[in-house]
């Protein structure tokens, strides 16, 4: 067993599917055992089979809320608009402006804690510290920590990151801008495609619609996990142009 | 030494051929010698392919998670006598415990949930494997949330109702080859998402260097 076998003629599906024979199987899991990149693939069919299982009922809530295109912020402005027109104010009607405001709003990248025993360097130090406050939503007062961090090494994609990510969630947006540029200029990491889009975000937030269509397709090219809401994203930047 | 069917097992086929990734043979010799931080190691090698190699088994997570830990806690006690049979086959020696836990409780799972599973929380060294594997769901959760409709009906057809391109291209008016590529790219997504908490994982298991 091999990975181009593993990988081919779906077999990895056959086994999390229990079509394989024992002996089959057997030598599927002596092999995944060794190799990461299929172990990987055999966690992700697990765990998708898995979560699909649990959120059948609710991803079809999920379904309606898209078909409406309704989210929380929807209902959150319906609510808005029920209560001003009760209170005597009146709604506007949605601007361009409104609109690029909205496209450019920016949800909290995930942060997942690091479980070190201790920092193994100044540098993760800072940036432990300063992830605290990003945890809690205080991106302001992450900021400090991340740039000091930064300063202590500049080849980490990771602050470079979330420093960024810190600026835009606190309107910085040109320090956000110069922050995912660097993450960008990194190279290949984990943070890639994010720091990509949002730096498309960032760029849209301050109105340069150019540079954010540039960054979107820049995304595109990477066919990661961001793909389709970068290509939703691009769609409405064209809109606008 | 524990006798309930679960130690090792025999020899399956081609396991010679498949060289383990770390140095497994002293990892069990420093088990064997009182060494706390390899037992720990011992959890980060092989926590998540036992896991994998028991949930594919039996379908159920919250028992694959207890069994997975009940199967490095039984590995690691017998490290800690020198019962392992086979010198330098820790791996197939962990891989035949997984299973045969498995297997135990496919064969006896009504006599399982009656039963309190054993508490191994609190004395199986290293990470947190509950923690993990609950983070893994939770990223995997989030993933499969936002892939198209489209994208998540494929999955449903192929993981759940165990269906081929062929049929879902039929139900969905498809080509195959379609079903294939979008499959492909929603279950790429889905590896991005496991994959993240895995490299979150492996910065705090090892000395962390570049990206912190």
């Amino acid at each position: 067993m091999d990975c181009v076998r593993a990988q081919r003629d779906e077999l990895l599906e056959s086994y999390v599917l229990n079509r394989l024979s024992e002996y089959e199987r057997d030598e599927l899991e002596a092999h995944y055992f060794a190799c990461e990149a299929c172990l990987e693939r055999v966690e992700a069919l697990l765990l998708a089979r898995e979560g699909l299982a649990r959120q059948s009922e609710a991803l079809e809530a999920v379904e309606d809320r898209r078909a409406r295109p309704t989210g929380w912020l929807w209902l959150a402005a319906a609510a808005l608009v029920l209560a001003a027109v009760g209170g005597g104010l009146w709604w506007r009607a949605r601007e361009a402006s409104g609109a690029l405001a909205e496209i450019a709003r920016v949800e909290p990248p995930t942060y997942a804690p690091v479980r070190l025993r201790d920092p193994v360097d100044e540098a993760s130090a800072r940036f432990r510290e300063a992830m605290e406050h990003y945890s809690r939503g205080s991106y302001e007062s992450a900021v400090p920590g991340l740039e000091e961090a930064s300063r202590l090494d500049s080849q980490s994609p990771r602050i470079q990151f979330f420093l960024g990510a810190s600026y835009l969630l606190s309107d910085e947006v040109e320090a956000a801008i110069a922050s995912f540029a660097r993450a960008v200029a990194l190279g290949e990491s984990p943070y890639l495609e994010e720091a990509r889009f949002l730096l498309a975000k960032a760029h849209l937030k301050r109105g340069d619609l150019a540079s954010a269509r540039a960054e979107l397709e820049e995304t595109l090219r990477l066919e990661g996990e961001l793909e389709d809401e970068a290509r939703r994203l691009l769609e409405e930047v064209r809109a606008l142009e | 030494m524990q006798d309930n069917g679960v130690i090792g097992g025999p020899e399956r086929p081609d396991e010679a051929s498949h060289p383990t990734v770390d140095a497994a043979p002293s990892l069990e010799r420093r088990i064997l010698s009182g060494d706390r931080s390899a037992e720990e190691a011992l959890v980060v090698r092989f926590g998540r392919p036992v896991f994998a190699l028991i949930l594919a088994r039996i379908g159920d997570v919250e028992a694959a998670r207890d069994l997975t830990q009940e199967a490095l806690l039984c590995v690691i006690r017998q490290l800690r006598q020198g019962c392992l049979e086979k010198p330098d086959r820790l791996e197939a020696y962990v891989r035949g415990t997984g299973r045969n836990l498995a297997n135990n409780h496919l064969r006896t799972q009504a006599r399982r949930r009656s039963a309190q599973p054993p508490d191994v929380s609190r004395v199986l060294p290293g990470p947190d494997v509950e923690l993990e594997i609950r983070e893994r769901l939770e990223q995997v959760g989030r993933a499969l949330q936002e892939l198209p409709s489209s994208d998540r009906q494929i999955l449903l057809g192929t993981l759940l109702d165990g269906q081929r391109p062929g049929e879902i291209a039929s139900r969905l008016g498809m080509k195959p080859e379609a079903i294939r590529q979008r499959k492909s790219r929603a279950l790429r997504k889905i590896r991005a998402a496991v994959r993240r908490v895995s490299r979150n994982a492996a910065a705090s298991h090892t000395v962390a260097e570049g990206d912190l």
